[in-house]
C-alpha cells in the first residue's frame, strides 16, 4: 500500500466518523445499542429476531444510519448475553455458553458483580479490538480472502474441531464421544451431494438439520434450571460480595489480562470471518485456548476463574467485526445476523464486493465505527444497571425459575418456529442434565454439531477439486500441524502422567445405574448405523465413520468405568477422575452434598413434569394462556409463595410475553387444539 | 392418530360452519379492518425472498380493502415445504393467512420420493411477483467460452445442493446434450460459488438472470470477465438477447419435454398462495390487491433499489402452470425423477 492509499484510507475513516457524529445518527445508534443489550439478555432470542423485524424501518434511512442501527443492535447483543449466563447459568445466546462455565461458579461464590463487570469490560475491549482489526485490514481483505480457498477453510474448521481435546482434558474418551455424537447430529437432514435425507425419519422438521438454538438451550440452560430446582435455591446462600467493589475488581481483572483479551479477540475476529462457524463456537475455541495457555488454567478453569469469563466474552464480541469482513468483501454472511445485514445492503442498493473497498469506503468505515461506538454504549448501559442485575442472583428459585422457563421455551421456539424445536429442547435438556450429572463434557458436542457438516462439505469439495493434493497446500499443512499438536499434547502428557501406574489394573466388572446412559447411547448408535445401510457411499461415508468412532469411544469409556470401578471409586465423580489424568473436568459440577440420589431424581422428575405440563398446555390452549397458569401453579405448589406476590408476577410475565413476542416480534405461534376445534377462540392471542 | 383425525374433522366442520355465517355477515372491507393479515415467508429472515416479501407487505396492505396490518412471519424449512404444509393443513382458512412460497413447491411434490404433506393443487394461488430465467456463465479464462465449446471442452462448475436449479439444469444438459460439466455441489449460497469462481476453484456456474444483472456479476459482465454461454429458460430474456437458447440444441421430443418441465416453474418465480377454502370474496380481494400492489410504482421503485425486478403473473396463471406440470406424461416424469431424486 503506498502513501496516497493510506491517506485516502484515513480520510475515508475520518469522513465516516464525522458523518456518524451527526446527532440524529448517534441517537439511532444509542437506541440500537439499548435494544441490542435488552435482546441479548433474553435467552435464545439474540439479535436475530429483532434485526429482522427492524430491517424494513431501515428502507427509508440513508445507508450510514441504516447500518449504524442494524450493526449497533447486532454488536451489543453479545454484551447483554453474559448476564443470564452468569446469574442463572442460562446463556443469553449461543456465543456465551462458555461464559457459564466460570461465570456461574463465580456468582455462586458471591462474586456476581465481579464476573459481570469482567464480562462487560472484556466484551468492550474485544468488540473494540475486533472493530480495529476490521478497520486496519480493510485494504487487504479481498486479496487475503481470495487466497483462502476451500481446502484452507477446511483446515481451519478442523483446527476448530481439534479444540475438543482441550475441552475434554480430564475425560478424553467421553469428549471424543461427545464430539462424534455432535458430528452425527450435524449430519441430520438433506445432504447436498445427492439430495439424500440422512436420519430424518420422515420428519419435515429435520430436513434442514437441527437448529442450534434449542440444542444449546437444552444442553446448557435446562440442566442449570433443573439443578436450581433440585438444590431449591438459585445460588448458594453465601453472602454476596460488595457489588461496587466487585465491579471495580472485574474491570481491573480485564486490564491485567489485556494480553489474553488481545489473543482471544484475534481468535474471535478470525473465526467470525469464516462463514458458518460464526458466533456459535468462537467462545469455546477461545476458552479452550485460554485454559491451555494461562498460568494454572488447567486447574482453575471451570471452577470460577475470571479469566474463563474474559476469554469467552472478549472473543464473542470480537467476532462481529470478523463476520462483517466476508459480508462486506464478498457478500457472504459470516453468521445469521449478518444475513440480515446483507439484506440491508440489498435494500440500500449497495453491492458487497470491490465497490465497498473503493467507491463506498466511507460506508465501510462507518460500519467499523458503528460497531466500536455501539460496544462502548452497550458496556456503559450494562455497567449502569449492574447493581440491579447482581441482586437478581439472590432471588428465590421459585421467583426466578418460572420466568426463565417461559422465556427459554420461547427462545427455543425461535430456532425454526415449529413444535420440533420444543421437542428438541426437551430431549437435549434431558441429555444435557444426564451428561452434566455423569460428568460427560458438553462443549465438544456443540463443536461437533457446528463444525461437522461444514467439514464434510468442504472435505468433499476439496477432494473433488484437488484429489489428495489439497493436503499439500502450504497453509493447510501449517494449520493441520497446529491442530495435530493441540490434539497430541494432552494425550502425550496424559500418558506420561499415567506412567507410574501403567499397568492395566483391571478388576472384576462392577456395574452402576449410571452405566445405563452409555448403554442407551450404544444401542442408539447401533440403530443409527443400521439406518445408513441403504445410503450411497458418499452419503454414508462420514456418518458411518463418526458413528464408529463414537461407538468405540463410548464403549471404551464404559469399559473403563466398569472394569476399574472396583479399584477405588464408587461415585460417577470418581469414575470420571479414574478415566484419566489430574486435569480438571472442564464443565460445571453439581455436588448436592448429603442429598440422597432418590431425592435428586424425584425433584428432577418433578421438574420434567412441569416442563411436559407446559408443553401439553401450550398445545391445548396456547402459550399465552399457559404462562399465567404455569407461573401461578409453580409458585404456589413449589414455593407456597403468597398470592400478593404470585398474581402480579403471573400478570407481569404474561404481559411481557404478549407485548414483546406476540405484538412487537409477531411470533407465529404453533396451532393449538382448541384453536383448531373452536376457531372463534382465535381472538385470544396465540390460540 | 385417531384423536388427530377427529380433531381435523371437527376443525373442518366447525370452521366451515363458523365461516359461512361470518362471511355472509361481513363485507371484505369490514373483515380486513378488524383482522391482521399474516404473510408467512417460507425463508429465514434476511436474504432475497424475505426482503422481497417485507418490501411487498406495506403495498399489499395499501391495496387490500380495510387496509389490514400485514404481519410477516418467517416459517423457514425444507426449501419452503414447511410453510407450504402449514398453509395447507393448519393455517386459518378465513383469509387472515397467506404465504410467500418457493417455486420448487410447485413440482417437488409431484416427483419426490418422500411423502409430503403438501399438494400444490389444494391451495389457492394468488399470483407470483417475478419470472425467473437462468444463464450459464464461465470465468474469462475458462476453456468454455461459447455454447459450442461446452460440448467439446471440460468445465468445472459450482453448485449449492442437489435439488437446486444451479445443479439440476447443468445435470440435465449433461444428461441429454452430452456436455461434460463436472458439477461440484456443496457450496453454501450463490455468493460462495461466485467467490470460488473468482479465486479459480471452479470455472463457472448456472445463475439467475436477476443475479447476473445485479450485484458483482453485473460489474464483472461489464468488465468482460464473464462469458455468458447459454440461456436456460423457455423464452429469451431481453437483457441477454444475443445469448443462444439452450432449448435450440434440444431436438429429441422427449428430452424437450423434460427441459420444459424443468423450465416451466421459473415463470412463477416468487409465488404467493392462500389456504384451501378461503371465502370467495376474500380470495378475489386478495388476488386483486396482489395485482395492484405488484404494479404499484412505489413497490417497483423499492425493488429496483434492490437491483431486482417485478414481473407479476396472476393467480390463475400459476394454476395454469400447475395444470401443465401435472399433465406431464408418466415416462417424462420418470426422466425428471432421475434428475431430481437421488438414486
Amino acid at each position: 500500500m503506498d502513501a496516497a492509499d493510506s491517506v485516502s484510507m484515513l480520510g475515508a475513516a475520518w469522513e465516516a466518523l464525522t458523518i456518524l457524529a451527526d446527532p440524529m445518527r448517534l441517537g439511532v445508534l444509542c437506541l440500537a445499542a439499548f435494544l441490542g443489550v435488552v435482546l441479548g439478555i433474553v435467552p435464545g432470542i439474540g439479535g436475530l429476531a429483532g434485526t429482522a423485524l427492524l430491517l424494513p424501518f431501515t428502507f427509508a434511512m440513508d445507508p450510514y444510519t441504516a447500518f449504524a442501527f442494524l450493526l449497533g443492535l447486532g454488536a451489543t447483543t453479545s454484551t447483554g448475553d453474559p448476564i443470564p449466563a452468569i446469574l442463572f447459568g442460562v446463556p443469553g445466546g449461543a456465543g456465551s455458553a462458555a461464559t457459564v462455565l466460570d461465570g456461574l461458579p463465580m456468582a455462586k461464590r458471591g462474586e456476581a458483580g465481579r464476573a459481570l463487570s469482567a464480562a462487560y469490560m472484556s466484551s468492550l475491549m474485544g468488540g473494540l479490538f475486533g472493530a480495529l482489526l476490521l478497520g486496519i485490514s480493510v485494504p487487504i481483505l479481498r486479496p487475503v480472502m481470495l487466497y483462502i480457498g476451500t481446502p484452507e477453510m477446511l483446515a481451519i474448521s478442523i483446527l476448530g474441531l481439534s479444540m475438543v481435546a482441550a475441552l475434554s482434558s480430564s475425560t478424553p474418551l467421553r469428549g471424543l464421544a461427545a464430539a462424534a455424537i455432535g458430528v452425527m447430529i450435524s449430519m441430520i437432514g438433506s445432504e447436498p451431494r445427492t439430495g439424500a435425507f440422512r436420519w430424518t425419519f420422515e420428519s419435515l422438521y429435520l430436513w434442514e438439520g437441527l437448529p442450534l438454538v434449542p440444542l444449546t438451550l437444552g444442553l446448557f440452560a435446562l440442566p442449570e434450571l433443573c439443578d436450581m430446582m433440585i438444590s431449591r435455591h438459585s445460588l448458594k446462600g453465601k453472602p454476596i460480595q460488595n457489588v461496587n467493589l466487585g465491579i471495580w475488581q472485574g474491570a481491573k481483572d480485564c486490564f491485567t489480562e489485556w494480553w489474553l483479551i488481545l489473543r482471544c479477540s484475534w481468535i474471535g475476529t478470525a473465526l467470525g470471518a469464516i462463514p458458518g462457524i460464526g458466533g456459535s463456537v468462537v467462545d469455546w475455541v477461545a476458552y479452550a485456548h485460554a485454559a491451555r495457555t494461562v498460568k494454572g488454567g488447567r486447574q482453575t478453569f471451570g471452577k470460577g476463574d475470571v479469566r474463563g469469563v474474559i476469554a469467552s466474552e472478549s472473543s464473542n464480541n470480537a467476532k462481529e467485526g470478523g463476520s462483517l469482513i466476508t459480508t462486506i468483501a464478498f457478500g457472504i454472511p459470516g453468521s445469521a445476523g449478518m444475513a440480515i445485514i446483507l439484506g440491508a445492503f440489498l435494500s440500500q442498493g449497495l453491492v458487497p464486493g470491490p465497490d465497498m473497498l473503493t467507491k463506498n469506503l466511507p460506508i465501510t468505515y462507518s460500519m467499523v465505527w458503528s460497531i466500536a461506538i455501539a460496544n462502548i454504549i452497550g458496556a456503559g448501559l450494562c455497567y449502569a444497571f449492574s447493581p440491579q442485575f447482581a441482586r437478581l442472583a439472590t432471588l428465590r428459585y421459585t421467583l426466578v425459575l418460572p420466568v426463565v422457563v417461559c422465556i427459554i421455551f420461547i427462545g427455543a421456539y425461535e430456532g425454526s418456529r415449529q413444535w420440533g424445536d420444543l421437542v428438541a429442547l426437551l430431549i437435549f435438556g434431558l441429555a444435557g442434565w444426564t451428561m452434566k450429572r455423569l460428568r460427560w463434557p458438553r462443549a465438544p458436542l456443540i463443536l461437533g454439531v457446528v463444525l461437522g457438516d461444514i467439514i464434510e462439505r468442504q472435505l468433499f469439495i476439496s477432494i473433488r477439486l484437488y484429489g489428495a493434493d489439497w493436503l499439500l497446500h502450504p497453509m493447510v499443512v501449517v494449520i493441520l500441524c497446529v491442530a495435530a499438536l493441540g490434539i497430541l499434547r494432552p494425550v502425550i502428557s496424559a500418558l506420561l502422567d499415567r506412567d507410574r501406574s501403567w499397568d492395566l489394573n483391571l478388576q472384576l466388572p462392577k456395574f452402576s445405574p449410571g452405566d445405563t446412559f452409555p448403554v442407551i447411547l450404544l444401542a442408539a448408535m447401533a440403530f443409527l448405523f443400521w439406518e445408513t445401510a441403504g445410503w450411497s457411499w458418499s452419503t454414508a461415508l462420514v456418518p458411518q465413520i463418526v458413528t464408529g468412532v463414537a461407538f468405540v469411544a463410548v464403549l471404551g469409556s464404559l469399559g473403563n468405568a466398569v472394569f476399574r470401578r472396583g479399584i477405588s471409586a464408587r461415585s460417577p465423580l470418581d469414575e470420571a477422575k479414574a478415566e484419566a489424568s489430574q486435569a480438571i473436568h472442564m464443565d460445571l459440577i453439581e455436588e448436592n452434598e448429603g442429598m440422597a440420589i432418590s431425592e435428586i431424581l424425584r425433584r428432577a422428575l418433578a421438574f420434567l413434569g412441569w416442563l411436559l405440563g407446559f408443553l401439553l398446555s401450550m398445545g391445548t390452549i396456547g402459550i399465552i394462556p399457559t404462562i399465567p397458569l404455569f407461573v401461578v401453579g409453580f409458585m404456589r405448589f413449589e414455593g407456597k409463595e403468597r398470592w400478593n406476590l404470585v398474581v402480579p408476577m403471573a400478570i407481569g410475565v404474561t404481559l411481557f410475553v404478549y407485548l414483546v413476542f406476540d405484538q412487537l416480534l409477531t411470533m407465529n405461534w404453533p396451532v393449538t387444539w382448541i384453536g383448531q376445534a373452536f376457531p372463534a377462540l382465535r381472538v385470544i392471542p396465540s390460540v | 392418530m385417531k384423536l388427530k383425525k377427529f380433531a381435523t374433522a371437527a376443525t373442518i366442520a366447525l370452521s366451515t360452519a363458523f365461516l359461512s355465517t361470518s362471511a355472509g355477515a361481513q363485507t371484505v372491507e369490514e373483515f380486513y379492518s378488524d383482522n391482521n393479515l399474516t404473510l408467512m415467508v417460507s425463508a429465514a429472515p434476511g436474504g432475497g425472498a424475505d426482503l422481497y416479501a417485507r418490501a411487498f407487505a406495506p403495498f399489499l396492505s395499501k391495496h387490500l380493502p380495510g387496509n389490514p396490518n400485514v404481519v410477516i412471519a418467517n416459517v423457514p424449512g425444507a426449501g419452503g415445504l414447511t410453510a407450504a404444509a402449514q398453509l395447507q393443513n393448519s393455517a386459518p382458512r378465513d383469509g387472515t393467512a397467506i404465504a410467500a412460497l418457493q417455486r420448487n413447491n410447485l413440482y417437488l411434490p409431484l416427483v419426490s420420493a418422500e411423502k409430503l404433506a403438501f399438494d400444490p393443487r389444494e391451495v389457492n394461488w394468488i399470483g407470483s411477483l417475478n419470472k425467473e430465467s437462468y444463464v450459464l456463465i464461465t470465468w474469462e479464462n475458462a476453456p468454455v467460452k461459447t455454447l459450442d465449446d461446452l460440448f467439446s471442452q471440460p468445465l468445472t462448475i459450482g453448485s449449492t445442493s442437489f435439488n437446486n436449479e444451479n445443479r439440476t439444469f447443468p445435470a440435465m444438459i449433461n444428461e441429454y446434450l452430452g456436455s461434460k460439466m463436472d458439477i461440484i455441489p456443496g457450496y453454501k449460497g450463490n455468493d460462495e460459488i461466485a467467490l470460488a469462481m473468482e479465486r479459480g476453484e471452479v470455472q463457472g456456474r448456472a445463475v439467475t438472470t436477476t443475479s447476473l444483472l445485479g450485484g458483482n456479476d453485473a460489474s464483472w459482465l461489464a468488465e468482460g470477465k464473464l462469458n455468458v454461454i447459454a440461456q436456460l429458460a423457455m423464452r429469451p430474456s431481453p437483457a441477454v438477447k444475443d445469448v443462444p437458447m439452450i432449448l435450440d440444441k434440444v431436438t429429441d421430443p422427449k428430452a424437450r419435454s423434460v427441459f420444459e418441465f424443468m423450465f416451466l416453474p421459473l415463470d412463477a418465480g416468487r409465488p404467493f398462495a392462500a389456504p384451501p377454502e378461503v371465502p370467495e370474496d376474500r380470495l378475489a380481494a386478495l388476488r386483486a390487491a396482489f395485482e395492484a400492489a405488484a404494479e404499484d410504482p412505489g413497490f417497483i421503485a423499492e425493488v429496483a433499489k434492490q437491483n431486482a425486478t417485478v414481473e407479476m403473473i396472476a393467480g390463475d396463471e400459476v394454476h395454469k402452470i400447475l395444470d401443465e406440470l401435472y399433465a406431464t406424461s408418466p415416462d417424462v416424469l420418470d426422466q425428471v425423477k432421475g434428475l431430481l431424486v437421488s438414486k
